[in-house]
């Protein structure tokens, strides 16, 4: 008993030497652990197997586009030092930088940019983000002219996504589609080292950059499942950044002294969608008396502490084609209960749907009480993922909260709801026919053209009641407060490059 | 010979196991409710590309169908390809099992390393301070659910004495917490079932005559009562590793370690049916074979123990 009692001091007195071991592991000054949730493991776009959200951590270092998205949504020059555009809105002629260098030595020329377009466009991510993209014609080593079907002004967008970013044809003549998977390379400011099946992948500066060497010269992303743990290990100094904490941890954090945030806004837009195809929801009194009865400042309050931007209409502000002379509706409860009164409305139950233990699910019970204020009998219809998904896809509800994102971030995707191949016809907006016409014509307008028809659409669907815009939806970062530059990015990545230690 | 044919006869056994877990389950996720090629493929896919992928993937078959292809390539050692990442099986598997296993033993050994002797300790001094103290402990680990543990230690360890880093695999530090957390519950176990079982030895007739031949004490429990009291605590171990490889399933999630129980995790919830049914074989395989060597060290340990019988 004495030997065990011995053992056992000798052990409290030992395991203090490990004092630090949080600290210890934390990296150098030229380093950053970024901890995510998610699991980014596809690094090669132009794969028949795609990518994704997640993965654009890795590919949005690793590579670099003709056009750079910058975190709030902007574009800037990047492979290509500038673009024009023919009249007819058909033919982009991008003029490349000279003396870009893939991460193996090759220069960047015409060549790639021509390989990356006509593969990317065949590929599986062709046509949502090289929309209405035709060929691609090299006019010389550093000039390509980018040819599309028919207009689309949003093409540019396109050319900045996760697809657009430059590939060498050189490298994948050599390695195939597998070998450029298992080790991509590209022209941007980090080079991929190795990603440790559901641990991490490490990235390192590459030097040779056209914009200079990064500051960070390693960047670890550790996968961790736990969100408590990602907590603890950015207090503790196991990492440097976390990713997209909730709205609630952000408020916690800014309490604590070593740690800042950093809240944006994303490319989505929450929005309650409403049944107009039966039910009371055909009756346009029942819609607007809804539509009135909402306050969004309160929904914004309780699920991100103020934090969103309000949206007026069902398009986000930093979307191409903004329509900012509309105004939007206001909450106003007279009006509500004016509307219901006026309506065939005889107390049966509405139902909000959305998915359990979601945020959306504390949206939906906001909503639930404003509606019950104005009269209506407002149910809250919390289901699981796949059944949510089921009830949209066969429109099977009476309202439903929407979490509608954007690649493409543009006023286009206001059409996304009324696109005919989407949807039964028996489930089909009154006006889906002319809303999906007006928003195809926006497609061939450039500048306030383009607002203009994006109004009228959004103007429309005010009127009809068809969608209450609720919120622009939040990006955000946790951060040791040494770091400089982080910023929470509109698609949820982040820009190493930008990165530096005080 | 008799162990040999006993552990072919419980490997056969393993089969029509297998073979009940798999389609149980099989049956369980392709019952459940949505669209794999369009969770796949996402809202924006065509009906037509959906209906494509549901005929790549085998899924316009009907479930007996499924099932029996399913199997046969798993005879064959192909277990499929992950429906959301793409990565082989097998290989990822293989490559995940070892930092399961080697939190799984170092848990063990911290259970038995401690739980066995301190269990032996409070029964030898029973009603003592020590045997109280020991039973408390066993009650609040009995009590307490690895995630609750596990979040409670990161702060005491991790956050505000800075001896261990919070989650990772990067140095050995890292595999402290996890089997600490991992191993609380089999801990009790062993508290427990070693107290028990040396209460009940140290009665029987053959330590009382030890005792009366004039045997120290130190010798009665060294050479005559501990060997006996092992024998339960053995298959206890046995279960336990069992139950260990189960449980990781929490501790790998809250560590970030990435073994077979965090694959699961992640599998399930993106319902990666290839990858669910890979890991459930495998593990039922793992349970079974490590029951199996439970049964022969039993025999080893007890020669009273008849394979053959």
């Amino acid at each position: 008993m004495k030997k065990i009692v011995l053992v056992l001091l000798t052990l409290m007195m030992v395991l203090p030497a490990f004092a630090q071991g949080g600290q210890e592991a934390t990296t150098a000054k030229d380093s950053v652990t970024l901890v995510v949730t998610g699991n980014p493991y596809r690094f090669y776009a132009l794969s028949s197997k795609g990518c994704g959200g997640d993965d654009n951590l890795v590919l949005a270092n690793v590579y670099d586009c003709l056009l750079a998205l910058e975190a709030d949504g902007s574009l800037s020059p990047a492979l290509a030092e500038r673009y024009t555009v023919s009249e007819d809105g058909l033919t982009y002629t991008f003029y490349l930088r000279k003396g870009v260098k893939f991460q193996n030595g090759a220069e960047m020329t015409a060549e790639d940019v021509k390989f990356t377009f006509d593969k990317g466009a065949a590929g599986p991510l062709g046509k949502a983000l090289f929309i209405n993209f035709d060929h691609c014609n090299i006019i010389d080593d550093y000039t390509v002219e980018i040819v599309l079907s028919s207009p689309f002004a949003a093409f540019p967008y396109g050319v900045a996504s996760r697809l657009g970013g430059i590939c060498s044809k050189a490298y994948y003549e050599e390695v195939g589609d597998d070998g450029y998977m298992a080790a991509p390379i590209g022209t941007g400011a980090y080079k991929f080292v190795e990603y440790v099946t559901g641990d991490h992948v490490t990235l390192e500066a590459f030097e040779d950059h056209w914009r200079g060497a990064p500051a960070i010269k390693h960047v670890t992303i550790a996968l961790v499942a736990d969100t408590n743990t990602q907590i603890l290990g950015l207090q503790n100094g196991d990492y440097d950044v976390m990713r997209a904490p909730s709205i609630e941890q952000c408020g916690r954090f800014d309490k604590m002294n070593g740690i800042s945030t950093s809240v944006g806004d994303s490319t989505s837009r929450i929005t309650l969608n409403l049944n107009a195809w039966s039910g009371i929801g055909t009756d346009l009194n029942f819609r607007k008396a809804v539509q009135a009865a909402i306050n969004k400042d309160d929904i914004n309050k309780a699920v991100n502490s103020g934090a969103a931007t309000i949206l007026t209409v069902d398009i986000c502000p930093m979307y191409g084609g903004y329509p900012d002379q509309i105004k939007g509706v206001d909450y106003d409860v007279e009006a509500a209960k004016a509307y219901l009164a006026q309506s065939s409305y005889k107390g049966e139950d509405f139902s909000i749907t959305c998915v359990a233990g979601s945020t959306f699910e504390t949206v939906a019970k906001v909503i639930q009480a404003q509606l019950l204020e104005v009269g209506i009998n407002a149910k809250v219809e919390a289901v699981d993922n796949t059944t949510y998904e089921e009830k949209g896809k066969k429109r099977n509800f009476d309202s439903r909260l929407v979490d509608e994102a954007s690649s493409l971030i543009d006023a286009d995707s206001i059409a996304t709801q009324f696109t005919p191949s989407r949807f039964d016809e028996s489930v089909w907006y009154p006006r889906a026919a002319e809303i999906y016409a007006m928003a195809q014509s926006g497609r061939s307008l450039q500048g306030d053209a383009r607002k203009q028809v994006y109004g009228q659409i959004a103007q429309i669907l005010l009127d009809e009641a068809y969608t209450v815009p609720l919120y622009n939806g939040i990006t955000t970062v946790a951060y040791n407060d040494s770091l400089e530059g982080v910023q929470a990015h509109c698609l949820g990545y982040y820009l190493f490059r930008y990165w530096s230690w005080k | 010979m008799s162990w040999l044919k006993y552990a072919l006869k419980r490997l056969l056994m393993l089969i029509p196991v297998i073979l009940s877990v798999t389609f149980i389950l099989f049956v369980i996720l392709s019952l459940a409710p949505g669209d794999v090629a369009r969770l796949v493929l996402g809202q924006d896919a065509t009906p037509e590309q959906v209906a494509q992928l549901n005929h790549e993937m085998g899924l316009d078959k009907p479930l007996l169908v499924r099932y029996v292809n399913y199997m046969i390539d798993a005879l064959k050692l192909d277990f499929g390809t992950s429906w959301i990442s793409g990565f082989e099986v097998l290989p990822e598997f293989a490559h995940r099992l070892p930092y399961t296993l080697l939190v799984s033993v170092l848990a063990l050994l911290f259970a038995t390393g401690i739980g066995i002797p301190l269990g032996i300790a409070s029964a030898i001094k029973q009603y003592s301070l020590l045997d109280y103290g020991c039973t408390f402990v066993v009650m609040l680990l009995f009590s307490m659910p690895a995630f609750w543990l596990g979040t409670m230690c990161q702060i005491l360890f991790c956050l505000t004495l800075h001896w261990l880093p919070v989650s990772g695999i990067r140095t050995w530090k890292c595999f402290i917490l996890p089997p600490m957390i991992l191993g609380a519950n089999t801990l009790a176990s062993m508290i427990r079932m070693s107290r028990t079982s040396m209460l009940d030895v140290i009665k029987m007739d053959y330590i009382r005559t030890a005792r009366a031949k004039g045997a120290s004490n130190h010798d009665v429990i060294l050479h005559h009562a501990i060997r006996n009291s092992l024998i339960p605590v053995v298959t206890q171990i046995g279960i336990s590793f069992a139950g260990t490889i189960g449980g990781a399933v929490v501790t790998e999630n809250i560590f970030a370690i990435p073994g077979i129980g965090s694959m699961l995790i992640n599998a399930v919830k993106g319902r990666d049916v290839p990858v669910v049914m890979g890991t459930v074989i495998f593990i039922t395989i793992i349970v079974g074979v490590i029951n199996l060597v439970v049964d022969l060290i039993c025999a080893i340990v007890d020669p009273r123990i008849d394979l053959a019988s």
